[in-house]
């Protein structure tokens, strides 16, 4: 009910991203296996979304879509008027090139590369990329630009991390799980990051966590169980992080 | 893509080992190529052109004797390009107490450019002056310590002439020195070529006007057998003998032989080498690339092209394969240079100056790069076909299930954890433990096969010279002898035995098929000389028909129960102008075992037969009671007017031995090549094992497994899989040296496939060293994982 109403409330021309009915089934043997069963929700431009859910219920699965970085075998996908769910793999790559900015649960850096270089690794192949020294000053990794990550904390990591999603001067800045590595201050201070990221660079950006109390920093809150919205929920004036506890 | 570059260079520097390793391998497999195949090619050119240059014949004819305007006759042919008529005859000469041969052929009077010319190396052509002057080859001179102005004093139609030696010679007709075919090692000490002015050969020989041999040289593109049938005809009537192609010269044919031989020998070995290290450096690359699997998908997650991404890749495996091939190729040709040098100890050729062979250089590094660049290819594909997502999720381990081994419960207790990891591990990764075997397969079946070219090269010394012939001394007398002249011979001290042997040259024909080959004639039941079968068991020589070789079996198409028609070439029996009427027929009785030469083999009294003679002999081989005491029975036989020659098998051996050197030589290489290239494999699939396994092995350490439990580890792991590996290598090893071995017969010399059980025990011991050595070298890799490092990383 909540689905639908929200859907109906929402000014569908002006949302970012419209995700309606999407479906991602796997076979397991023979066993088909629904990952994601008939997800419907949309992100308007300027947002700050905190996905929620049990472990396995499908958000990372979703985020992966929507990143343009596994395919949907049911439903559509709209992204700027475009319905990214028949995008070819070329288009799919120039999606995730232009689009969209992914911070991952294991940050995924290149080894052998230092902080600056993998930063700038993405800044090349966009098209109009973010000055890269104002958002390493921005992540405050200004003095650590050139060591490897192995020389650099897991927090430290991540930022490098989200200076390389967000340098790319993305649609959309897509987290897995981005503290889930982290002790409860240095998580705390990457989300104070993102949601400056949100609303200093005025980029729409989706979290995915299974901390209940973060459901606070959000406009939108889409609750996934099961592969199912559960119910999705508006904050008209969310909290800043500093103030949360958990 | 610059920042692409810089994580390609810093890659590489981080697992230098490994990368070092894939070069190595790379390396040997591109410079063991060019390197071999160069030599052969260089030998090969040298040659041609020192035949060129000096004009050897497209085909000799020799007469009894024929008028010098026989020239102008050939000549007068469309086909022949050149034409030079010669006086060709041996004399018999004792030089520093020995007795020698020598064939003394005739050389313009003035300084020509004739058909078989003469390369001076010493001293002058002729001059107007004395007419006995003469020019001596090479190697006669070099083994009699000649000078300019020493005396030779041949016997000629009885009488001792007096030559003045001017000048030392080589000629392309003589490369190789043998008098007849029933030389089969050249003895530079008693045959040698002898050079006369014309005038004074034809004088000496009452040839005045007349030639007995007339050098042909064709014009390119003339079918040389059509001609060769051609010109008999025409010279029927001028007496002639005989015509000979150059393709079966003796000394061209033998040569030919040679390199035809070094050629095989080294021939497909290269190709194989290069095969099995390009195999190699597929897997490895394959593996290298495959670890990337989680910064292949965040490059495809961030927005790299499967384009950029794949050359990314790709050019790991191209800089590898350039710069292995270009270090390959170098070292390649300085091996090549080296390996032409030794050959060329034997044969002496000009060498003027040596081509680097590109055409050599270019091959082998673009396969070795094609190689690598399919490996860096290919790994990527598979990595990029699957969407980012699952490319960054670890790899899902497979359904465990219970293997076989662990099913066995009584069996399985009695293992330690250790034990359990290791035969989990081998169980359930088959694949990877296979893809670490086929290096180790391929590179003990090249070590074996390397080994066992050299066991069969002995056993076939041995056998031949142990078991086949028998005899200390072979005495050749220069006319036929009856039964009842043996007795002197028979009652010289230190002889304990004596046999005649009636043997000669022949032509043996099948239809159009022929071969000139020496018939044996052995008395019955020879205890001194043995005819074996190919299992090395004795052969029974029959009383009528002949035993011939497999060799020759093969090349007549003639089995046992065919005919063959054998026309003997003894010197005044085949004068006879019909050619058929002095052919016999006789029947194949049986195929022997021929490793050195070819031959046929019949009863004494039959081979008599053949040449309407009653029961004679014109050998001899006599066993001493001891071989030492050779010396003093030689100077008593050799005091016999009638013994032409005295042949002593220690000597042969020694000969023999010496003219196989460069195929011994080339086994050595193959051989060390094949143990470089197993120690680079073994040091490659450590290396890469340790570098896949450091998670799992950084959290043992972190368990608690202390360093030497970590070694054993790996190091058993390690041990079982190379000895599964070097099982089937040793099989596989076998057939291998079957196919190079069949490969690697000529006329003159063909290989049995022997493996001593030295061979494989030498195999595996080597093989198993490497592996102990790599292992060693390595546990410090395994000591120095930095667990904090190793585990951050979320594979």
């Amino acid at each position: 009910m909540g689905n639908f109403l929200n859907w109906v409330n929402d000014d569908m021309n002006n949302s970012l991203i419209r995700l309606n009915n999407v479906g991602k089934e796997y076979l397991v043997g023979e066993v088909p296996i629904k990952a994601v069963d008939g997800i419907s929700f949309n992100v308007e431009p300027g947002e700050l979304i905190v996905v929620l859910g049990p472990s396995g219920a499908g958000k990372s699965t979703v985020l992966n879509i929507i990143g343009g970085m596994d395919r949907p075998t049911s439903g559509e996908i709209w992204v700027e008027d475009q319905n990214i769910a028949n995008f070819s793999d070329r288009e799919l790559t120039l999606y995730r090139r232009k689009k969209i900015g992914f911070v991952f649960q294991f940050y995924n850096l290149m080894p052998n590369l230092t902080a600056l270089e993998n930063v700038e690794l993405a800044a090349q192949i966009s098209d109009d990329p973010l000055n890269i020294q104002e958002i390493m000053e921005a992540v405050e990794l200004e003095h650590r630009l050139h060591n490897f990550p192995a020389q650099l904390s897991g927090g430290e990591q991540q930022r490098v991390a989200i200076a390389r999603a967000v340098a790319k001067n993305p649609l959309l800045l897509l987290c897995d799980e981005p503290t889930g590595a982290l002790d409860y201050q240095t998580g705390k201070s990457i989300l104070i990051l993102l949601s400056k990221v949100n609303r200093e660079l005025r980029k729409s950006v989706m979290i995915i966590t299974h901390n209940s109390a973060l459901a606070m920093m959000a406009n939108r809150v889409i609750r996934i169980k099961n592969g199912r919205v559960e119910r999705i929920e508006v904050n008209e004036s969310p909290e800043s992080v500093e103030r949360i506890e958990w | 893509m610059e920042l692409l570059f810089r994580k390609l260079w810093r890659d590489i520097r981080e697992a230098k080992g490994q990368f070092a390793s894939i070069l190595l391998v790379l390396v040997i497999g591109v410079m063991f190529y060019t390197g071999l195949n160069s030599a052969l090619r260089n030998l090969d050119y040298a040659s041609r052109k020192y035949f060129t240059s000096y004009r050897l014949a497209d085909l000799w004819v020799s007469f009894q004797k024929a008028p010098e305007n026989v020239v102008s006759r050939i000549q007068a042919f469309a086909e022949v390009k050149q034409v030079t008529g010669r006086v060709v005859q041996d004399v018999q000469i004792t030089i520093d107490g020995q007795d020698a041969v020598l064939r003394l052929i005739s050389l313009p009077d003035r300084r020509d450019t004739g058909v078989n010319d003469v390369m001076l190396q010493a001293g002058r052509y002729f001059s107007s002056d004395e007419s006995n002057q003469c020019l001596v080859d090479e190697a006669f001179f070099k083994a009699h310590g000649l000078k300019p102005g020493d005396r030779l004093q041949p016997l000629i139609s009885g009488n001792l002439i007096k030559l003045k030696v001017i000048g030392m010679v080589k000629s392309p007709e003589y490369l190789y020195q043998l008098r007849d075919s029933n030389d089969m090692v050249p003895d530079a000490k008693r045959f040698g070529i002898v050079y006369l002015k014309k005038s004074f050969a034809q004088a000496i020989f009452g040839f005045n006007g007349s030639i007995n041999d007339a050098s042909i040289l064709l014009n390119p593109g003339v079918d040389s057998l059509e001609f060769q049938a051609k010109i008999e005809k025409t010279l029927q009537r001028y007496g002639l003998i005989e015509t000979t192609l150059k393709k079966d010269q003796l000394s061209y044919n033998t040569f030919s032989g040679d390199l035809e031989q070094l050629t095989s020998l080294s021939g497909f070995f290269p190709i194989l080498f290069l095969i099995v290290a390009a195999t190699i450096i597929y897997i490895t690359m394959n593996r290298l690339i495959e670890n990337q699997r989680i910064q292949i998908g965040t490059l495809k997650a961030l927005g790299y092209t499967n384009f950029q991404i794949t050359s990314h890749y790709l050019s790991y495996a191209l800089v590898i394969g350039l710069i292995g091939s270009l270090i390959g190729s170098l070292f390649g040709i300085y091996l090549g240079r080296l390996l032409m040098v030794m050959y060329n100890t034997m044969y002496q050729l000009p060498l003027e100056q040596m081509k680097s062979h590109f055409d050599l250089i270019i091959p082998a590094s673009i396969l070795a790069l094609f190689f690598c660049g399919l490996a860096g290819y290919n790994s990527c594909k598979n990595e990029l076909r699957i969407v980012p997502a699952e490319s960054m999720r670890p790899k899902a381990p497979k359904i465990v299930v219970k293997t076989w081994i662990e099913k066995i419960d009584w069996l399985w207790q009695r293992f330690n954890f250790s034990w359990k990891i290791i035969l989990r591990n081998l169980f359930r990764y088959k694949k990877r433990a296979m893809l670490t075997s086929i290096g180790i397969i391929f590179s003990t079946a090249l070590l074996l096969a390397a080994l066992g070219m050299n066991t069969s090269m002995v056993y076939l010394i041995t056998q031949q010279y142990t078991n086949v012939q028998k005899y200390d001394l072979k005495v050749g007398f220069n006319k036929l002898l009856a039964l009842t002249d043996i007795n002197y011979i028979q009652t010289l001290p230190h002889v304990t035995r004596v046999e005649p042997v009636l043997g000669y040259g022949v032509e043996l024909t099948n239809g159009w098929r022929s071969k000139k080959v020496g018939l044996t004639g052995l008395t019955s039941h020879s205890q001194l000389y043995q005819v074996m079968d190919s299992q090395g068991l004795p052969v029974a020589v029959p009383e009528r028909g002949i035993l011939i070789s497999e060799r020759l079996s093969q090349t007549l198409g003639a089995i046992p129960g065919d005919f063959l028609q054998v026309r003997p070439l003894w010197p005044g029996k085949n004068d006879d102008r019909d050619r058929d009427r002095d052919s016999k027929n006789i029947r194949v009785r049986g195929v022997v075992a021929q490793y050195i030469g070819e031959s046929a083999y019949a009863k004494l009294n039959f081979c008599g037969a053949i040449l309407q003679e009653g029961p004679a002999f014109n050998q001899v081989l006599l066993k001493l009671d001891h071989p030492q005491n050779q010396a003093k029975v030689i100077v008593k036989l050799k005091a016999m007017p009638v013994v032409a020659s005295v042949q002593s098998k220690i000597d042969t051996v020694a000969n023999i031995e010496k003219a196989m050197e460069n195929a011994v030589f080339s086994i050595g290489i193959m051989i060390a090549a094949s143990a470089l290239l197993a120690f680079a494999v073994v040091y490659n699939i450590t290396t890469i094992n340790i570098f896949e396994r450091r998670r799992e092995l950084a959290t043992l350490k972190v368990v608690g497994f202390t360093n030497s439990e970590m070694r054993q580890l790996v190091f058993n792991e390690n041990m079982i899989i190379t000895a599964l590996a070097i099982g089937c290598g040793l099989f596989l090893g076998r057939y291998l040296l079957d196919f190079l071995l069949q490969d690697a017969a000529t006329d003159n010399m063909n290989f049995p496939t022997i493996l001593t059980p030295d061979s494989y025990i030498l195999a595996v011991i080597l093989v198993f060293t490497f592996t102990i050595a790599a292992n060693l070298i390595l546990m410090k890799k395994i000591h120095r994982i930095n667990m904090v490092e190793a585990l951050k990383s979320s594979e």
